[in-house]
């Protein structure tokens, strides 16, 4: 009988001892962590005993589709790859679209759970009941785009779907990603290097057992309707055409463009010179869609002539172009996608990789470091015959390379204490855009469970720009204050924020892709309730809005407690010194975030969430989200002091 | 009276259009001559009826058949929150479509 939604089944390999079992999925947890996201918090958070090394055999990689991945849902094919972070220490956990997750359910596995490290190279083969490992050694050393390729002839069917690292991840690089469909990265916070450490190259999926929904024509009605939502809304159509790329005008128009590692709030000529207009007119060749998406936001590209004639690729995402065009100050669009073409294909986390070297080209102008430290490159801004040299040698640890193949702390320890204060990061993730756009976008970034991210809750309608969208009276009945709509006001920010962790914790649950969602409160795409009904049209459960938000407390109290298990504390829930200081220039020019004011927004939070005045998830607020044996692990621990 | 129509008569002021992502193909002129008093609300219609069915289809909300909430406008660079707000001579208005993420 195929399964409804869940295929209830989860996959287990121990590297180290080749064994490959199947397990049952256990029921209580699908009502408690949904699915996804939260499901893999609940396995990793079981399996990983604190201090265990990330780069450890004890450490686990554990990948989770969606319930609604593989079905007819829009863009339901997405996947969480979670871990304990090579690069911060704390939870890694994120996101991939493409057809993998797909892939993964239609093969009959909710999730995949792996430990130990292998005593050779090798691959994971899935396919259907079969599961193997194989000999992983010719593909070493190869790039993703090769091992992808060299999986499929090998195995002899071009229909897998593969999820790699390149070179960076062999190597260990810190901030490197596991890859599939040329461009689609689990990037933020280092899975590759776990992969790595576990002489794991690549996971092999097909899929042919299928998947069915307990009540198909409720679900196709709902699923109807939420395409009939998407084809009449602005966003997706604007994201059909333009892809994340046309975020570069517009944040350049707010004043969060990021010039030269955030140094600069707007730059019209690089806006221009990187804007999605000219992306359009001389790179891309064709749309691109994941796994059952109407808004098909990427696309295929090509440069035809010039000194980086021949590059072809998918992708080119927003962070791609801030973090390997903008903030590195390289404006030259060839060049970009050049970087981008490396950053894919050696398999890094495009954004931490294009951050390293915009903060190390900013210490090279400041003169904390000299080319007798860069191996000769000269790193000035804008140079981005450097920048690709310098991405070659991070994937080799070459040099030079291998003192930015850390994170950005350690990284300072070698270059010198002057270089921390325009290191932008949080927990040791790199700032991908600017926070200053108000307060509720700097809390969520500030809390989220993996360092710094900017759809973990930050607060998007400040980014967005729509502060007119919903009337006051329904700001004060959704928030508790119409100074919810204010971005420069700390006011009800603990309230924004936490609707933003709902909608997009939910996504990473179901396995859809956010931008789908309904990403500023009152528009009209698709909602939480519609994600209800269709996750219990799908599944023949019963799951409410309210099921939902609980899950979402319950998922982000066990995140925070994984963390606070590995001595995270309330002085890490901040911003970096850069943030603290008044925006350059643009609209905004002259805002700055005050920190008492940014403190009274925190201590709200913690106290919206039911966490002490340390940031750490009460024992009453675990045992009323049915995670007592967490409390009790955390007083063993000593975590709450002397109560 | 409707604010963009000629009385021959009433005093006009230029107002300079910038138009970002996809609007960008559909407001094709750079400046719009507007009658003196005007507010980005009666801009916002005059747009729609000079660009028609393909503007209209991104900015009007087909619920309600008023301009469309989530289209965010920017006067001389700063955010619009009230689209009675007027407009003078020499104003500029950016006119884009939300995006967030990335």
């Amino acid at each position: 009988m195929k399964a409804n939604a869940y295929t209830r089944k989860i996959a287990k390999i121990d590297l180290s001892r080749k064994k490959i079992s199947t397990e049952d999925l256990p029921e209580s947890f699908i009502q408690d962590f949904i699915g996804g996201r939260g499901m893999n918090a609940r396995l990793l958070y079981d399996e990983v005993a604190p201090r265990t090394h990330p780069l450890s055999p004890e450490n686990r990689i554990v990948i989770g589709a969606g319930p609604l991945s593989g079905t007819m849902a829009p863009t339901a094919g997405r996947c969480q790859c979670t871990t304990k972070s090579a690069l911060t220490g704390i939870l890694g956990d994120s996101n991939v679209g493409g057809h993998f997750g797909a892939e993964l359910k239609f093969a009959g596995y909710d999730h995949i759970i792996i430990s130990g490290k292998s005593e050779k190279p090798a691959y994971l083969w899935i396919e259907d009941e079969k599961i193997e490992l194989r000999d992983g050694g010719p593909l070493w050393g190869l790039d993703t785009w090769a091992t992808a390729s060299a999986i499929q002839e090998d195995l002899g069917n071009p229909d897998i779907q593969v999820l790699t690292i390149g070179p960076a991840g062999e190597n260990l690089v810190k901030y490197s990603a596991v890859i599939t469909n040329l461009s689609r990265a689990a990037g933020r916070g280092g899975a590759g290097a776990v992969f790595g450490s576990k002489g794991l190259k690549a996971i092999a999926v097909r899929g042919t057992r299928g998947l069915s929904v307990a009540r198909p024509r409720d679900f196709m009605r709902s699923v109807e309707e939420c395409f009939r939502r998407i084809y009449n809304d602005p966003g997706p159509k604007q994201r059909s055409v333009e892809g994340t790329p046309s975020l570069v005008v517009v944040m350049n128009a707010g004043g969060f463009i990021g010039y030269k590692n955030m140094q600069f709030a707007t730059h019209d000529d690089i806006a221009e010179k990187l804007s999605a207009e000219k992306f359009l007119k001389y790179y891309s060749t064709k749309s691109k869609a994941c796994f059952n998406c109407p808004v098909h936001c990427s696309h295929f590209y090509e440069v035809k002539e010039g000194p980086f004639a021949g590059i072809k690729g998918e992708g080119l995402e927003w962070g791609g172009i801030l973090c390997l065009g903008i903030k590195p100050g390289v404006d030259y669009y060839p060049a970009v996608l050049k970087a981008y073409e490396l950053a894919n294909r050696l398999g890094f986390d495009c954004c931490s990789l294009g951050d390293m070297i915009s903060w190390a080209m900013e210490c090279f102008e400041k003169g904390l470091l000299t080319e007798r430290e860069t191996d000769g490159l000269p790193l000035h801004f804008g140079n981005y015959e450097a920048l690709l040299l310098l991405i070659e040698k991070i994937a080799r640890r070459e040099g030079f390379g291998n003192v930015l193949a850390d994170n950005i702390v350690e990284a300072a320890a070698k270059i010198g204490p002057k270089s921390l204060p325009f290191a932008n990061h949080i927990k040791k993730l790199t700032i991908m855009g600017d926070v200053r756009k108000g307060y509720g976008f700097a809390l969520g970034e500030a809390v989220s469970s993996v360092g710094a991210h900017h759809v973990r809750g930050a607060v998007l309608a400040e980014e967005g720009w729509v502060a007119r969208a919903i009337p006051d009276q329904v700001a004060e009945e959704m928030f508790g204050s119409k100074e919810a709509k204010n971005p420069h006001s700390p006011i009800a920010k603990d309230r924004t924020v936490r609707w933003y962790e709902r909608i997009t914790t939910m996504a990473d649950c179901l396995g859809v892709c956010k931008f789908v969602l309904s990403p500023y409160a009152g528009q009209k795409l698709i909602t939480m309730k519609d994600l209800a009904d269709l996750l219990s049209q799908a599944s023949g459960l019963s799951f409410t809005e309210n099921d939902f938000e609980w899950a979402t407390e319950r998922i982000l109290a066990l995140e925070r407690a994984f963390n606070v298990r590995e001595g995270l504390s309330r002085k890490e829930d901040t911003l970096p010194p850069r943030m603290w200081e008044p925006v350059a220039g643009g609209p905004k020019k002259g805002f700055k975030l005050e920190k008492e004011l940014f403190e009274q927004a925190l201590k709200q939070y913690y106290e919206l969430h039911g966490w002490n005045e340390e940031g750490i998830p009460t024992p009453e607020t675990l045992e009323s989200l049915n995670l007592k044996f967490v409390g009790e692990e955390l007083e063993r621990l000593g975590k709450y002091g002397k109560r | 009276m409707s604010a963009w129509e000629n009385t021959g008569n009433a005093e006009r002021v230029d107002i300079q259009v910038r138009a970002l992502g996809i609007l960008k193909a559909l407001v094709t002129e750079p400046c719009i001559s507007l009658e003196k008093g005007s507010s980005v609300s009666q801009l916002l219609s005059l747009l729609m009826k000079r660009y028609g069915k393909p503007f209209q289809e991104i900015a009007l909300d087909p619920e309600t058949n008023q301009i469309n909430s989530f289209i965010c406008t920017l006067l001389n660079g700063k955010i619009v929150g009230d689209l009675d707000e007027g407009l003078k001579g020499g104003d500029e208005v950016t006119l884009f479509i939300p995006v967030s993420g990335g």
